[in-house]
């Protein structure tokens, strides 16, 4: 048993009305103490009728050891049973975990699924399911490709640049708010931009509006040829693009990028979070 | 109005199918496990389809503001299959807990051979003990001792009649089956089993109680619409609002919310202004309709 997993359970367990958590210990045990999947795939199938489905409640004490652990992690997107599923998770040996938990995704609902890769992380032997927190970001639905790429820290640290760079494609292909996946910046990458850039173009050749969250991960590519088109456009883009266009410039070193937006009084007072929050709220 | 589909295989449908079914007032459906057409040879494909009716099927549907779910089984035609229908037991209770799980079915008969027999039986002590509803699918041929058979083999095995609808009745089973207390399920299908001209005089006989009308839309030519048209024309031809709220959505609701996950609040959450658009769509349209020709109506 490792500290994650204890933290875990102990969590878990405050946050359970006392039936509830009757039911949890009791199911927690029988998979910690078995060597076959049977217990396991009952316990996690009946969590939600057991625990509800509440959004999750937690103070701030909790939120910062829950940090530490898991990087990213916010209550406003975990529901209790999606915790407790997890916990389930944690709660297998690692001599069985691989097994069972692949399996499961192999017969998982939508919602098994959000749990299930929401919970990968937590595991001690996290990066061993590599492969399959890969094969969640191909699925198609949303839900599910959330539960890989936002909010959770698992991409950051194991994906490879290819994988990771899907991640962030698909997330701005599919309009996700991209400000939400852990580790943006850290692993940003010349080949994404690159990418990015060329998305841009493709988009506005099609007439269609680029996603303002792109220019933080584009910044570093403006140049003198960027800034033209940008400039010629720029008139046609919304409110929340514009101030994308200035964040992207007050962060750039570029001169001429800096003196034509103070000639055109061209500011934002948002970070980049907050761009990416107003889009969120927004769509 | 607002209606269930509680039978219907979206998973041979289109989105032109999902838009319709939308705009005319659907919320809800329920997607029965059955067969596709072409019979499956390995358990693997089983495990594929009803993955798919636990995941990207219903939310397929989602993107429609659709809530959709589904029933599971091992459907009657491929139960004869006996080598590979035990290894679908076997994968059945893997999913019979997923959370858009509202029944077991559509299980029953077809033939009526011995294996169907036998994996019907399996099937009902399976429901017993997960606590879940039946939806049994009563055979083409034979349909009258097909479909008291199974009313005999369910009261054997002991199950409460008000935990089973028996589908695609027709006048003849009608009264024996609401008799024995089960929920009489209809479908509205052209050619093969009733047509809603049909329907209507059955609820003007028989009156709302237990009796649920579905499309059975699937691979062949059938009609997803089945239920939004037979309601408008039951009104057009003088059934109460309350007796057409009941058959087309209600008594689908109280049967399978019985499994403890199916509740109106599911469906709460989507957009209501499409469900209204219905009065103006013009399939739907006829409130003045000449007799016998309303857009309303499926031959059969």
């Amino acid at each position: 048993m490792t500290n994650t997993s204890e933290y875990l359970h102990q969590f878990i367990s405050i946050q359970l009305s006392p039936q509830a958590n009757e039911w949890f210990e009791k199911k927690y045990a029988e998979v910690q103490s078995s060597t076959t999947s049977r217990a396991f795939f009952l316990a996690f199938g009946m969590t939600p009728k057991k625990t509800g489905t509440e959004k999750l409640q937690v103070d701030k004490n909790s939120l910062s050891e829950l940090l530490k652990t898991y990087p990213g992690f916010n209550s406003n997107y975990w529901t209790i049973d999606q915790l407790c599923r997890v916990g389930l998770m944690s709660a297998i040996s690692t001599e069985y975990n691989h097994q069972w938990i692949t399996q499961l995704f192999s017969t998982a609902d939508m919602n098994e699924q959000v749990a299930l890769y929401k919970g990968l992380f937590f595991l001690e032997n996290a990066k061993d399911f590599t492969e399959q927190a890969i094969e969640g970001v191909r699925t198609n639905m949303q839900p599910v490709f959330d539960a890989v790429a936002l909010n959770n820290p698992f991409p950051k640290n194991y994906f490879s640049e290819g994988a990771w760079n899907q991640v962030v494609l698909k997330a701005i292909f599919m309009n996700r708010p991209i400000y939400r996946i852990v580790g943006l910046e850290e692993r940003n990458n010349e080949s994404l931009t690159s990418t990015l850039i060329d998305f841009a173009h493709e988009r506005w050749v099609a007439g269609r509006q680029v996603v303002p969250e792109l220019w933080r991960l584009a910044k570093e590519r403006l140049d003198s040829d960027l800034l033209t088109e940008i400039i010629e456009k720029f008139e046609t883009f919304d409110s929340l693009e514009q101030e994308a266009i200035a964040l992207m410039i007050q962060e750039t070193e570029l001169a001429e990028a800096k003196d034509w937006a103070a000639q055109n009084n061209i500011t934002t007072n948002k970070s980049w979070d907050e761009l990416g929050q107003a889009l969120e709220n927004q769509n | 109005m607002r209606f269930i589909d509680p039978h219907i295989h979206m998973t041979s449908r289109t989105t032109d199918d999902y838009q319709a079914m939308r705009k005319a007032g659907i919320v809800a459906i329920i997607e029965p496990a059955f067969w596709l057409g072409q019979p499956r040879t390995e358990a693997g494909a089983f495990k594929d389809y009803f993955s798919s009716l636990v995941g990207w099927e219903q939310f397929r549907s989602s993107q429609f503001g659709i809530k959709h779910y589904c029933t599971m089984g091992l459907n009657s035609k491929e139960a004869n299959n006996v080598p590979l229908a035990e290894q679908v037991m076997e994968l059945l209770p893997q999913y019979v807990h997923k959370e858009n799980v509202v029944a077991i079915g559509e299980i029953g008969y077809d033939d009526q051979t011995e294996a169907e027999d036998r994996f019907f039986r399996e099937q009902i002590e399976l429901a017993k003990e997960v606590e879940l509803p039946i939806l049994v699918h009563t055979p083409h041929r034979d349909k009258k001792k097909g479909t008291y058979r199974s009313m005999d083999v369910l009261e054997e095995h002991g199950v409460d009649p008000s935990m089973v609808v028996i589908d695609h009745n027709n006048e003849e089973t009608c009264k024996e089956v609401l008799d024995r207390g089960y929920w009489t399920a209809f479908t509205i299908y052209p050619n093969t089993k009733m047509g809603n001209l049909r329907m209507v005089e059955v609820v003007k006989q028989y009156g709302s109680e237990r009796i649920i009308v579905d499309s059975s839309a699937d691979w062949g030519v059938s009609d997803p619409l089945s239920v939004p048209k037979t309601a408008h024309l039951m009104l057009e031809k003088g059934i109460s609002k309350e007796d057409v709220h009941k058959t087309c959505y209600q008594n689908a609701l109280e049967v399978y919310s019985k499994s403890g996950n199916m509740k109106e609040s599911d469906w709460e959450d989507y957009s209501i202004d499409q469900a209204d658009l219905h009065e103006g769509n013009s399939v739907l349209r006829g409130q003045t309709p000449k007799q016998g020709s309303s857009d309303n109506i499926v031959a059969n």
